[in-house]
């Protein structure tokens, strides 16, 4: 074996312009592959991130009542057991965040235009720990230290849209939780929200519950806790919230909940089509480099037609030239997988700590929770897949020329150019 | 040196063993069966007698090489049977025919046909990989002893394209004669090679056969090569027209 081997390795290297040629195709499809998955699977873990962390947390629970009429933001459905939802959590899941908010209809406007837009009443000083979507501090006081009556916080995009700055005034006019209409003027802007989440950047005003509440009459005589239209909760494993979620709907039975992997099945979904495409392109490159291996395999199959004769007279059998050939291929195989494995991986790790800026491509994705930076995410799998698809092209690529050498006469092989 | 006339259309009339190491047996092999067809050999019958050193003569087309490629398991009669050392070879399959000639038969080629990515040691060491049963310390063994007789021992790690053409011949005798084999064929073992070095590669040949009681058959036009053979088989149109043994 150590024979054949030393034999391979020598052969590999007689021409060494088409090895290389040979080995630079590899390298440029399995390289391609590790950083097309590795930027996929970054744009996926981006995506999910950013729902986790600016939307949905890793799960949500609401009344099924409201889930009928959600698209409506009903604030008369409220989520009573909010407070039992977040004992339970605590007492089973002792890491968990636990926030709840109620979301509204509202419209807002700067006097001239106005827009609708998604409303949540939140606690600030605990919203912001739960998602990151920037500081939701109040703005400066007043003249005479006095706090201003009303301020919110409003997506970057659609503060853009009416050219508002921190420190403008607009206005909120929403359906109360009693059914009536409410208009607050003067609202200060006292921050931008910034998420990559479509949904909160160009849609959402966040009003503090210290004047949102009474602002939407959500609190009725007699209750003691925040009105709320959803609980969140994130954990310590993003894992725990199949459990979670099973706890839940197990002690309530009127409440739904939906974990992160359900919320985010779609950007899954989109991804996998995203990345059959890259696929697709790497394959055609990664096609070439078989072609190319089993031109290099035909071309010495060819070219050592005497010397395969001479092999065979000797007593060398069929089967061993078949692997002396395929060894000689796999050798070409798994240096150009290896520095594909190697190019491809640098590459993906320097774009996993210096991301892509694509300003825009939420837009383009179609409200897809999209952040301007995309990270790639360089996974073990993808070295591990990259080197072993290489070596799969180059032995698939290598083995009718093998076998064509293996099946030579070797009389008719020994006169061959003699 | 006489010649004495010879018996050799009969298949037992050559040998000194009373097995032949290799018989061919009423073999004719035909090429382009048909109206263009050609009878390279048509009803040759040789033994090849343990110690032989045996020239195959006769004019280009003769059947010479189709001789020595029937004897060596390199081709296959259409009709007749070829024996070595007593086992029918004609019916073995790829793998089977490949066996004998690993374990029993050595060529020598008229290009000498070494691997050209081996050096002298390794191409002689080849023959012993390939064998199988031979350990790492014998194999080095049998290889130095060999280069030693080849007079190849400071050439041993130089490559076929590093070595003159005697040399190279001298290399193929080795990984010929390495394994032991139970006859070596040479096919023009000095036809690309001068004078004075085919002189030498003779007479190394030679050696071997009195030494080392190797048994040699060669085709050859070279005179001188056939001056030294101790039997000389000629041929013409495919048919042994005269086996003639000379006296020791």
């Amino acid at each position: 074996m150590n024979f054949m081997l030393r034999m391979a390795f020598r052969n590999a290297l007689r021409n060494r312009r088409r090895s290389l040629f040979t080995i630079a195709s590899l390298v440029l499809g399995v390289g391609l592959f590790v950083a097309a998955k590795s930027f996929v699977d970054g744009i996926e873990m981006t995506m999910v991130s950013t729902q986790i962390d600016s939307e949905h947390g890793h799960l949500r629970v609401v009344t099924k009542a409201y889930l009928l009429d959600e698209d409506y933001r009903p604030l008369d459905v409220p989520f009573d057991d909010a407070s039992a939802v977040a004992a339970l959590f605590a007492k089973t899941f002792p890491t968990a965040q636990v926030e709840s908010r109620a979301q509204f209809m509202a419209q807002i406007g700067d006097g001239v235009r106005t827009l609708n837009a998604r409303g949540l009443v939140v606690n600030p000083e605990t919203y912001e720990k739960m998602f990151r979507i920037g500081a939701l501090s109040p703005p400066p006081l007043g003249e005479g230290g006095v706090q201003p009556k009303a301020w919110a916080w409003m997506g970057a995009d659609l503060a853009s849209a009416f050219g508002l700055k921190v420190g403008d005034r607009f206005f909120v006019k929403a359906k109360t939780r009693t059914g009536t209409v409410n208009a607050q003027d003067g609202v200060i802007l006292a921050g931008l929200l910034q998420s990559g989440s479509a949904m909160t950047d160009n849609f959402t005003v966040i009003v503090p519950s210290s004047w949102g509440a009474k602002f939407l009459n959500l609190r009725r005589e007699g209750e003691t806790v925040d009105y709320a239209t959803e609980v969140f909760a994130r954990f310590g494993d993003p894992n725990d919230a199949e459990a979670a979620e099973a706890a839940v709907l197990d002690a309530h039975p009127s409440l739904d909940a939906e974990t992160w992997r359900e919320n985010t099945a779609f950007v899954r979904a989109f991804n996998d089509i995203r990345r059959q495409h890259f696929y697709l392109v790497v394959g055609i490159i990664l096609l070439i480099g078989a072609l190319s291996v089993a031109n290099t395999s035909l071309m010495a199959a060819f070219e050592r037609t005497k010397e395969i004769g001479t092999l065979l007279a000797l007593g060398y059998r069929a089967s061993s030239v078949r692997a002396l050939f395929l060894t000689e291929t796999l050798l070409i195989g798994a240096v150009g997988s290896l520095l594909g494995v190697a190019i491809g991986g640098t590459a993906s790790a320097w774009f996993e700590r210096h991301p892509i800026r694509l300003t825009g491509l939420d837009e383009v994705e179609g409200g897809m929770p999209m952040p301007p930076l995309l990270y790639f995410k360089l996974s073990p799998e993808a070295l591990l897949y990259g080197f072993l698809i290489g070596l799969m092209v180059a032995t698939v690529a290598a083995l009718l020329p093998a076998i064509r050498a293996s099946k030579l006469d070797p009389l008719t092989a020994l006169r061959e150019e003699a | 040196m006489s010649t004495s006339p010879s018996s050799s259309s009969s298949p037992t009339s050559a040998g000194v063993d009373s097995v032949p190491v290799v018989r061919l047996e009423n073999a004719t092999r035909v090429y382009n069966p048909g109206e263009n067809e050609v009878r390279a050999i048509d009803g040759v019958n040789l033994d090849v007698a343990r110690g032989d050193f045996m020239a195959l003569v006769g004019p280009s087309g003769s059947g010479k090489s189709t001789v020595l490629h029937s004897l060596g398991c390199l081709d296959r009669p259409d009709v007749g049977r070829v024996f070595v050392e007593g086992q029918d070879t004609t019916t073995l399959n790829g793998d089977a025919l490949a066996q004998v000639r690993n374990q029993r038969i050595g060529f020598i080629f008229q290009s000498f046909n070494l691997i050209p990515v081996f050096s002298a040691y390794e191409n002689i060491e080849f023959s012993l990989q390939i064998l199988g049963n031979v350990s790492p310390a014998e194999s080095r063994e049998r290889v130095n002893e060999m280069l030693a007789i080849l007079g190849l021992e400071k050439q041993k790690d130089r490559r076929p394209n590093q070595l003159s053409g005697g040399q190279q011949q001298r290399v193929a005798i080795g990984r010929a004669l390495v394994k032991r084999p139970a006859i070596i064929l040479a096919d023009e073992p000095t036809a690309n090679l001068d004078r004075r070095t085919s002189e030498d590669i003779i007479g190394l040949m030679r050696r071997m056969n009195e030494d080392k009681h190797a048994t040699f058959v060669f085709s050859t036009h070279d005179e001188h090569l056939m001056h030294h053979a101790r039997r000389v088989v000629r041929l013409v149109d495919g048919k042994i027209v005269s086996d003639e043994r000379k006296a020791a």
